[in-house]
């Protein structure tokens, strides 16, 4: 069973913003989604977040380079430990 | 000076480039050397991934240790979070075998293995450290005499800074910034979360915590406000356009991540800096440089 089945355990994961914030969640079903959606951004293009062509071209309006993020790897990593599935179930 | 590869962190890297831009220039002007290595991923975030499954937080984290490891390089982060991933699990993976084990059986997927060899410092840190307050202080040629500077450190960073500073009463940051010829202000709700976390899920819990803050920090008189976290950044600079909206209040203090004020005193402009991205502008900040 994963952690986002278990949301009472939030307080047990060591937040280190103040717990009262936690305790007056009213919608936690929203979080654990953006949550999953996270998870499977990264293993979409490697970040939590796809990277648009804006950001691309502001990235070389400022002379930075593009990198390249290893999505490959992190699908890998998913997979031995199971964890697709739980992405899966968010789409 | 050390070499460090850099880790700007997603945030950073699509939707605030303009600090990873200032971080460089500034850290090449204090003889910090940096690489940018591909085949990162994400951290990933400290929260989500560790809530979601440990092990995988674990791997991920590991697997972008081992890609530092592989070049010979620490990692120098950008984003309180990215460090809050990256130094806890390198410290877990240095001191617990065991579980170094475990997670280069996941890494085995990937070819990759990751020895415990790497050190993960913050901008922060390494600053202070590193460069040290003194030579911070010789290489600026602009001392921001005039501004007053409310500090915001993120919840992020307080277990790299555990290490290094009082968490109670943490001095580091206010030291460097004070190095810079800023005074630094102090308000009740210094340590209070920028409210970033919750605002997918309690909007207006989360606004009322920017207005609790900004609404103190403008009492204290600041001009602006210094952070060490992108998150924190936006949560607070756009945030206060939407709490202003909000709660029928005019919240418009600027937000400024540390290396944009470093590179301030180091005569940088305002848009040199990247303020032009910023959704609240310079305001009276271009007044307080001369």
């Amino acid at each position: 069973m994963s952690y986002a089945r278990r949301p009472w355990e939030l307080t047990g994961i060591g937040l280190s913003f103040p717990m009262v914030a936690v305790l007056r969640f009213k919608k936690l079903a929203p979080l654990i989604d953006g949550f999953k959606a996270v998870a499977a951004s990264i293993a979409k293009g490697g970040l939590s977040a796809p990277v648009t062509s804006m950001a691309l071209k502001r990235r070389r309006d400022l002379n930075l380079p593009e990198l390249k993020f290893s999505s490959e790897e992190a699908v890998k990593i998913y997979q031995k430990l199971g964890f697709l599935k739980l992405i899966e179930e968010s789409k | 000076m050390k070499k460090y590869a850099l880790f700007t962190g997603c945030l950073i890297y699509q939707r605030l480039p303009h600090l990873e831009a200032v971080s460089v220039e500034v850290l090449a002007r204090l003889g910090i050397k940096i690489r940018r290595l591909n085949g990162f991923t994400c951290c990933p975030e400290p929260t989500t991934m560790k809530m979601l499954n440990k092990m995988v937080w674990y791997a991920l984290a590991a697997r972008n240790l081992a890609v530092a490891e592989m070049e010979g390089l620490d990692i120098l982060t950008l984003c309180n979070g990215c460090n809050a991933t990256l130094f806890r699990v390198a410290e877990d993976l240095k001191s617990n075998r065991r579980l170094r084990e475990s997670v280069n059986k996941v890494l085995e997927s990937v070819e990759k293995s990751y020895e415990g060899k790497v050190k993960v410092k913050s901008i922060l840190r390494v600053l202070y450290e590193e460069v040290g307050l003194e030579a911070l202080s010789k290489s600026i040629t602009r001392p921001l005499k005039k501004l007053k500077v409310a500090v915001h450190h993120g919840c992020h960073i307080y277990d790299e800074l555990s290490h290094y500073d009082d968490v109670k009463n943490p001095k580091v940051f206010k030291s460097l910034l004070r190095a810079l010829g800023c005074e630094v202000v102090d308000y009740p709700s210094e340590g209070l979360c920028c409210g970033a976390f919750i605002r997918p899920v309690d909007e207006e819990l989360s606004l009322s915590m920017v207005r609790e803050k900004t609404l103190e920090i403008r009492k204290a008189e600041a001009d602006c406000i210094a952070v060490l976290c992108p998150t924190c950044l936006i949560q607070l600079d756009v945030g206060q356009v939407m709490a202003s909206r909000k709660f029928n209040e005019t919240l418009d203090t600027p937000v400024l991540y540390l290396t944009q004020l470093i590179g301030l005193a180091m005569e940088m402009s305002l848009d040199e800096v990247g303020m032009k991205y910023h959704t609240l502008k310079s305001g009276r900040l271009a007044e307080k440089l001369h």
